[in-house]
């Protein structure tokens, strides 16, 4: 017998072994890791929704939701609980990013519309001793009976208003992520079951922009005939005619551009000159948070009011020209999306002969 | 027997492999942010360790020794993943905090250390003295590094789910540094310095 055939023949021995001994192994405890996944998440489902003990999971209707709203796809799983009679509420497993990686989480939200409990399901990348401390009870049980009738806000301090939660201590970044990703999950109840969507955060951007505009007269149409006209421009999502009494006074245009983790989303306001009057980001659940965020931040957001409407670029040293921002320092690649986004506004707003 | 209990207790300080050695520096750094942390990753190194030292030292006069790293490679990899799947199955907490670290003990040099170096000369008893010997002075390691990061850290250790020192801790403002990837570092060399000045000391006295 060769040498080789001999390496061969060892080698494949014990490779072959091993594989016998994984195969049966896994065998054994594939049935318990599966059980542990279920129990797991039936167990955070009973205590995020008190009372429920059946659940039934939802997928057609979270699907259809986020087809409307990209902001929700944060949220990957969606369940209705029911007890022995009647239908508690709805429940949701949201995903975002926190500090140093993923955060999940569950929220439930009881037929009266309020909060019914948060659950942290799996933190595993936070700091231990300072972002894990989002795991502590006292941190979970403040959002009990909060309302889900709008998004929470965070604050440093001691809360004063019903929708506030306040932030631990040193882990801001990791509280911050659990407020978004609650958030998400009751944005996407009043997106299913909530009875109407909330305020939509692109009329809001619009209103901010343009604080003396009376009414915002959305044209869906005029966005469909564009695309259809010219495909290169689906960028851009939604088209808003800004009035103030019988005048139009401006144009708020939304485009979408790819960030970092997932899309960005820009309202560009232009006014009757032709000039940017603002740009707010309404859509960023997939940036880092306290790096790619920064975009939504005015530092970022104001270098491009008052800059003629034209292509943008992104540029990482002082802007030389009017045509250039500057990327948030740590967070090209988010800069580089918001920039799209914008441009992408932009092109539909040349397109349409600068209305 | 003299042979064996030296096998075993060599890797506890003689040549602990934390502290003497300095090998598998990646998961001793990582996980050493609580002791408990420290205690699950040892217990799955001594598992790994002692069984395919155990199963090395069988097949040693089999396998030939230009294919040896790879036979130790499957070996040690087999055992890793039946780690991987127990600590799923059983300890679902513990799998979730300690993350990729399990699956990265295939390519902890501590194991493929004792493997050529020792289990691959060496009878089975003695292969399996090391192996349990090497994994304790691994365990004892983390587990003091974690234990003082801890400690410092948050001002509390929690065993568990139990704090032993009560709820509200020492009582001292915890110093964030440690449980951070710089205090791993702080406590390890620190560490390292003090026993060294140890030994040197005891072998001066000696000499």
């Amino acid at each position: 017998m060769s040498y080789i055939a001999k390496l061969a023949i060892v080698l494949g021995l014990i490779t072959a072994v091993a594989a016998g001994a994984l195969a049966y192994t896994n065998q054994l405890t594939a049935e318990q890791i599966a059980g542990q996944v279920q129990q797991a998440k039936e167990d955070a489902l009973k205590l995020v929704l008190p009372g429920a003990v059946t659940f039934r999971p939802e997928p057609e209707m979270l699907a259809a939701a986020q087809a409307g709203d990209q902001s929700l796809l944060a949220v990957t799983e969606m369940f209705t609980g029911f007890s022995e009679m009647a239908e508690i509420g709805t429940a949701y497993s949201v995903t975002v990013t926190g500090y140093g990686g993923p955060v999940a989480l569950m929220v439930g939200v009881d037929s009266s519309g309020a909060v019914a409990g948060m659950k942290i399901i799996d933190a595993a990348n936070e700091t231990p001793g300072l972002g894990a401390r989002i795991k502590d009870p006292a941190f979970q049980g403040t959002f009990g009976g909060k309302t889900a009738a709008k998004p929470l806000s965070l604050v440093k301090s001691a809360t004063s208003a019903e929708d506030e939660v306040q932030a631990i201590a040193a882990a801001t970044i990791s509280s911050s992520a659990v407020v978004r990703a609650v958030n998400a999950a009751t944005a996407a109840y009043r997106a299913t079951v909530g009875g109407g969507p909330g305020p939509d955060p692109k009329l809001e951007a619009a209103t901010e922009i343009f604080p003396e505009a009376d009414s915002v007269v959305p044209d869906p149409e005029r966005v469909q005939t564009a695309i259809a006209e010219d495909p290169s421009l689906e960028g851009a999502t939604d088209l808003y005619v800004i009035m103030s009494g019988e005048a139009v006074i401006g144009t708020a245009i939304a485009g979408t551009g790819q960030g970092y983790g997932g899309p960005v989303v820009a309202l560009v306001g232009f006014d009757r000159s032709g000039t940017v009057a603002g740009v707010r980001f309404v859509s960023l659940s997939g940036e880092t948070d306290g790096l790619g965020t920064r975009i939504a931040e005015p530092q970022f957001t104001s270098q491009f009011a008052g800059k003629p409407a034209g292509a943008f670029r992104v540029t990482t040293s002082a802007p030389a020209g009017a045509d250039e921002i500057q990327a948030v320092s740590g967070a090209t690649a988010s800069s580089r999306g918001a920039v799209a986004a914008v441009n992408a506004a932009i092109r539909l707003y040349v397109h349409l002969g600068r209305p | 027997m003299n042979r064996l209990w030296r096998d075993l207790t060599n890797g506890l300080v003689r040549e602990n492999p934390t502290f003497r050695l300095v090998l598998g520096l990646c998961p001793t750094l990582a996980v050493t942010t609580a002791a408990e942390n420290g205690f699950w990753m040892g217990m799955a190194v001594i598992f790994v360790l002692t069984f395919s030292n155990v199963f090395i030292s069988a097949l040693r006069k089999i396998i030939p020794g230009k294919i040896r790293i790879p036979c130790f490679i499957v070996v040690i990899a087999t055992f890793v993943t039946i780690v991987d799947l127990v600590m799923h199955a059983y300890l679902p907490e513990m799998y979730n905090i300690l993350g990729i670290f399990i699956p990265l003990i295939v390519v902890n040099c501590i194991i493929m250390a004792r493997a050529e170096a020792f289990a691959s000369k060496n009878p089975v008893l003695n292969a399996a003295a090391d192996g349990v010997g090497m994994g304790l002075g691994f365990t004892i390691a983390v587990m003091l590094i974690g234990a003082i990061r801890e400690l410092l850290g948050t001002g509390n250790i929690v065993v568990m789910g139990t704090a032993l020192f009560g709820a509200g801790g020492l009582g001292f403002d915890p110093a964030i540094v440690m449980i951070l990837p710089p205090g791993a570092f702080i406590t390890l060399g620190l560490l390292l310095g003090l026993l060294n000045s140890v030994q040197q000391r005891s072998l001066r006295q000696r000499g």
